[in-house]
This record gives C-alpha cells, structure tokens and sequence, in this order.
C-alpha cells in the first residue's frame, strides 16, 4: 500500500525536478534564492486553495467556486478597512468568516440538500463574483488598503510569510487526510459512497466539513491576496479554479475521488511556479506556460491509467 | 429515466411560465421591452450562448462535459478570422469550421480513445486550445472588414440561433443518434450491451459540440466585426448555466434542448431587463448564480 501511495507522486516529482534542472541550466539567474522565493509567493494562495480542493475531490466532489470566494473575501476586506475606524483584525476575521460561510453553503447544499456539487458551485461561483462587484459598487475595480492595513501588506508583500502559512495549511491538510479518522473517512466516502454510509461513516458531515475547511482556505487566500497587492480588487482570483484543480490533478489525486495526495498538490503547485519563473527569465510568453501545463494534465491523467493497469497486470499475475 | 414522455406536465413548463412571467413583468414595466430593437438586442447577445449551450446540452446528456468550448470558439474564430481579413471569405468560413470540427474530434479522441474523464481532456484541452489562440493572434485584434455583415445584421443571429435549436431539438428527439445520446448517459454500460456503441456516440457529440462553437466564432464575428482572443471566456460557464437552468441533469440521461433554450432565454432576459428597468447591472451575475441554484432544487423536488 505504502509503495502504490509513493508511485503516485512520481510523476510530479520527476517533473518538478526536470524543470528545475533544465531551467538551472538554461534560464539566467534560474537559482537565486531571494528571487525564486519572490517568485514562489505568488503562488501561496494557489497551494492554499489546491490543499482545500485536494480534500474535496479525494471525497469525490469538485468546487469551482474557490477563485470567487477568495475574491469575495479580498473585496470584502476592502470594504470593511474603507470603512473609518475599523480595526485590520476585524476586517481579516470577516472575511475569513465569510469565505468560511461560502465553504459551508457549499457544503450544505451538496451534503444536507444531495446536490451536485459541480452544479452548487457554479451557482456560488457566479454568486460570490457578483456580490463582490456590488459590494465594490463597480464593475472591475480596486480599493486601495488605508495605513491601517500596512502591517498585513508588510507581512504578505515583504516577508515570506505567505510561503510559510501555505507549507503550515500544507502540513496540517497531509495530518489530516493521512493520520486521522477523518482523512481516512474522506477517502472512504470518495472510493465508495455506500460503503462508507454503510460502515457507519457520518457522510453529510465529512463533506459539509470539506466544503467548508476548503472555503476557510480561499477565506485566508483572499486576505493574503489582498496584502500582496496592497488593494483589494474585485478580480481578485479569478480563474485560480482552473489553475488550483490542475495542479492537484497534475499531483496526482484522482478525479474521481477516493485517492488523494497532499504533497502531489503542492508539488504541482510548484511545477506551475517553476514554469513561471524558468520561462519569465527565458523571456518566454507565458502562454507556452498554460500550453505545458494543458499537456502536462492530460499526459499525467494518462500515465496514471498506465500505473493502475500495470498494477491490475502484477496484481493479477501474483 | 426521462420524465418528458410519461409524466403528464412536460418538465420545461416550469421554468417557462417562469420565463413568460418575467417577460411580461417588464413588458408591462418597460414598454421599450417588447420593441423590436430591444428583441433584436437580445438575439444577438444570446447568439453565440445559445449555439455553444445547444452542444453543451448533448455532452452534458452524454454524462460529460466540454469546458473547452469558449476556447475552440476564440481558436476557430482566430483562425478563420484572419483568412477573411485577408480576403479569401469562404476559405476563411471554411476554416473556422474545420478547426472547430479538428478540436472536436481532439476531444472525443481523448475521451474515447485514450478513456479519460471528460471533465479532464476538455480541461486539458482548454488551455492548449486557448494559449494556442491567443499565441496564433499574437494578441492582435482580427477585423474582418464588414465581410461576415449578414451574419451579425437585424434578426439574423436570432433567427440562426432558433434555426440551431430547432435542428438540436429535432436531432435528440427523432434520430437514432439522439436517442443512443440519452441511452449513454442514462446507463452506458446497458446501453453498450443494447449494442450502442458509446465510443461512437461520444466522438460525435464533442465533434458537433466544436462545430457548433466554430458556428458561434463566425456569429460572433459577423456581430462584432472584430475578434480578439480574450472576447469570449465568460461564455464558457454562461452555456453551463443555461443548461442547468434548463433543467438538464449533470449526471447525464436527462434534459432536453428545449430546456436550454428558455435556459439561454432567462440569462438573457435577467440581463437585459437589469439594464431596462434601470437595476443596477452588477446584480445580475449574483442573480444568475440563484437561479442555477433555485433550478437545481426545483428539479430535485420535482424528481421526488
């Protein structure tokens, strides 16, 4: 078991190594390490969002609302620190609370009312987007951070704490869905629903709880995204969905639910921030990143049906 | 199994009144509502939605989904675009329609041939497709030059789009193809032991599903006279939602196109009518959420 669980990884892991040794050698300043930790942090948010997401379809769900929620979050900060006299504390909770609530929206309508979460979250997908724009009271727009907001735009701008927080959500997201009850139960739902009811798993509560963990997640996301940029835009995140559910695919969690990677996820997260920054530095469109990445998805798809034939063959042959 | 043929009260009527409600709420509100400019207004903003959502409709019924729509849309028009603002018209339309057909076929291939789940290949093939369109334009704008112009004037998008729907319609309800689509998503296994081939099915509908976003790319055009690459990305989730509005399940086996029509028809008139009655129009797309939520409710009570 322990063995199938490490081939499963693989293919990230030679992948991430192959572009940094190619980029080392090609790309000019490739290994620098201020710099590529600058260029890592872009990419915090999308390692965040791909750990809630990795939890969800291992349960054999999908969220395509994360990018919409991280962005509610990001206008909601916006508005509460516009406001006089509003405390940045405050302001983070709510929007972290409110992304939260989305999650749990989520999850109630997907665990509670039996709805295809794909469906529920394309509906809060549409929803979270637009009332970021009502609340921002445009189109796109952007509210600039007031003074009092400095400290999180320090943190998030000049120091790697984003790049820490995402390897802390890393961390507790691979402990809970590999040395607890409740990563096993996630696994178990995603494998075979029935099943698990059946062995007495409470199934609506595992998955309003993904839901809402991985909404918590974009919550945060959306106040890191907000700091990094010193303003709180209403596109915020928009498309992050794609980009975050490729990466969890690319490391090699299955789409169809009841085999997940924690470590797979972030490895793809890091595929994609290696390509942006080997690529940027070779002055190459980054257009041939996203070109890369739709190949990478799907040949990784197809040699994960190669690696559970192969294992079928032995299986059958032992 | 499919409702629309034995239970007495054909599923769209719901979501129709629903529709018919609206419009004469704002016809009686906004008098302009009803005008014919406002009507030919709608046509053409609900075009190249409603022709995308019509082969959106049959994967979805299949049990899979395109998201590379939106994105073969921009290739095709980019691709076609240029021949036609070089001149060569009909090469150009030529074009457009086999790079629509090319990824179509792509897309089955991968679905069929190598069996990955559709919601990955079209994922996959979403960002091949659309960084290939926008490395092909170079980021550049396509005009072409009043060439399409009868496709973008008065009625002509409306009523092309109604012509795609009534073919749909008639496709999924009266052909052999249309039945073996409901019997794939239905239960594909039985439906391979009933001697359906799924491979085959499938391969069609994502090919008529890149034919029919080709179909959109020179609509678009005619309308606009322009391309860019970026023009078209929010079409992707729009033709979603119009199918679950329309009552189509996501499971697949259930739905009709007629659905997806009132679908586009309510997207379209909640847009519209935002702007008419003076509503501020950054509701809609908050609104547009509710009522994909409120149509999947609606279907799960009406299946009890």
């Amino acid at each position: 078991m322990k063995k199938i669980i490490q081939i499963k990884e693989l293919p990230v892991i030679v992948l991430c190594a192959g572009l940094f040794i190619y980029f080392a050698l090609r790309a000019p300043n490739f290994v620098d390490a201020l710099g590529m930790l600058d260029d890592v942090k872009q990419y915090a948010s999308y390692a965040i969002l791909a750990v809630g997401l990795t939890l969800i379809i291992g349960s054999g769900g999908i969220d395509i609302s994360v990018g919409s929620v991280l962005g509610f979050s990001t206008v909601l900060l916006g508005v509460v620190l516009s406001r006089p006299g509003s405390s940045l504390a405050v302001a983070c909770l709510l929007a972290i609370a409110a992304g939260t609530a989305w999650g749990a929206f989520n999850g109630f309508a997907v665990a509670r009312l039996k709805l295809q979460p794909i469906v529920v979250t394309l509906s809060t997908w549409a929803a979270a987007r637009g009332l970021a724009y009502v609340m921002a009271g445009g189109g796109i727009s952007s509210i600039k951070l007031p003074a009092r907001a400095d400290w999180l735009a320090n943190v998030s701008y000049a120091s790697p704490a984003p790049v820490v927080l995402a390897l802390v959500v890393a961390v507790a997201g691979w402990l809970a869905l590999s040395c607890c009850g409740f990563g096993r139960h996630i696994l178990a739902i995603g494998s075979n629903e029935q099943a698990a009811r059946l062995s007495g798993i409470d199934v609506s509560r595992v998955k309003l709880l993904v839901y809402a963990i991985t909404g918590f997640l974009a919550g945060v996301a959306g106040v890191i995204t907000a700091g990094m940029m010193s303003t709180a835009q209403t596109d915020a995140g928009l498309g992050y969905e794609f980009e975050a559910i490729t990466a969890v695919l690319i490391g090699g969690t299955s789409i169809s639910g009841g085999e997940a990677t924690v470590v797979g996820s972030v490895l793809g997260v890091v595929a994609a921030a290696l390509l942006n920054r080997g690529f940027g530095l070779m002055g190459i469109n980054d257009l041939w990143r996203m070109m890369f990445l739709g190949v990478t998805l799907i040949v990784s798809v197809l040699l994960d049906r190669l690696r559970q034939y192969v294992a079928r063959r032995s299986a059958k042959t032992v | 199994m499919r409702k629309s043929r034995t239970s007495p009260i054909p599923r769209e009527l719901p979501i129709f009144l629903f529709l018919v409600a609206m419009c004469a709420a704002l016809a009686l509100a906004k008098h302009t509502f009803a005008s014919a400019g406002n009507l030919r207004a709608m046509g053409t903003d609900a075009a190249a939605i409603g022709i995308i959502s019509v082969g959106m409709t049959a994967v979805i019924i299949t049990g899979g989904i395109d998201l590379s729509v939106a994105a073969i849309l921009a290739l095709s028009a980019l691709v076609g675009g240029r021949l036609i603002e070089g001149g060569q018209t009909s090469l150009g339309v030529a074009a457009t329609l086999a790079t629509g057909i090319g990824c179509g076929a792509l897309n089955g291939g991968l679905i069929t041939i190598a069996q990955m789940p559709p919601i990955i290949a079209t994922l996959g093939t979403l960002y091949i497709i659309q960084s290939a369109a926008t490395l092909y334009s170079g980021g550049q704008v396509v005009y072409i030059q009043g060439r399409l112009g009868l496709l973008g004037n008065g009625f002509v998008p409306l009523v092309l789009t109604l012509l795609v729907f009534a073919m749909g319609y008639l496709a999924m309800r009266f052909t052999r193809l249309g039945r073996y689509v409901y019997a794939i998503g239905g239960n594909e296994e039985s439906a391979r032991l009933a001697g359906i081939s799924p491979a085959r099915v499938k391969m069609a509908v994502y090919v008529a599903s890149g034919l029919l976003a080709a179909l959109a790319a020179l609509v678009t055009m005619g309308i606009n006279n322009t391309f860019q690459a970026n023009d078209v990305t929010d079409y992707l989730l729009a033709a979603i939602a119009a199918v679950v509005i329309g009552g189509t399940s996501i499971m697949g086996g259930e739905g009709t196109v007629l659905g997806t029509m009132i679908g586009v028809g309510i997207s379209t008139v909640l847009r519209n009518g935002a702007i008419l009655i003076g509503l501020d129009a950054r509701w809609t797309q908050a609104v547009i959420g509710a009522a994909i939520l409120l149509a999947v409710i609606a279907e799960r009570l009406r299946r009890r």
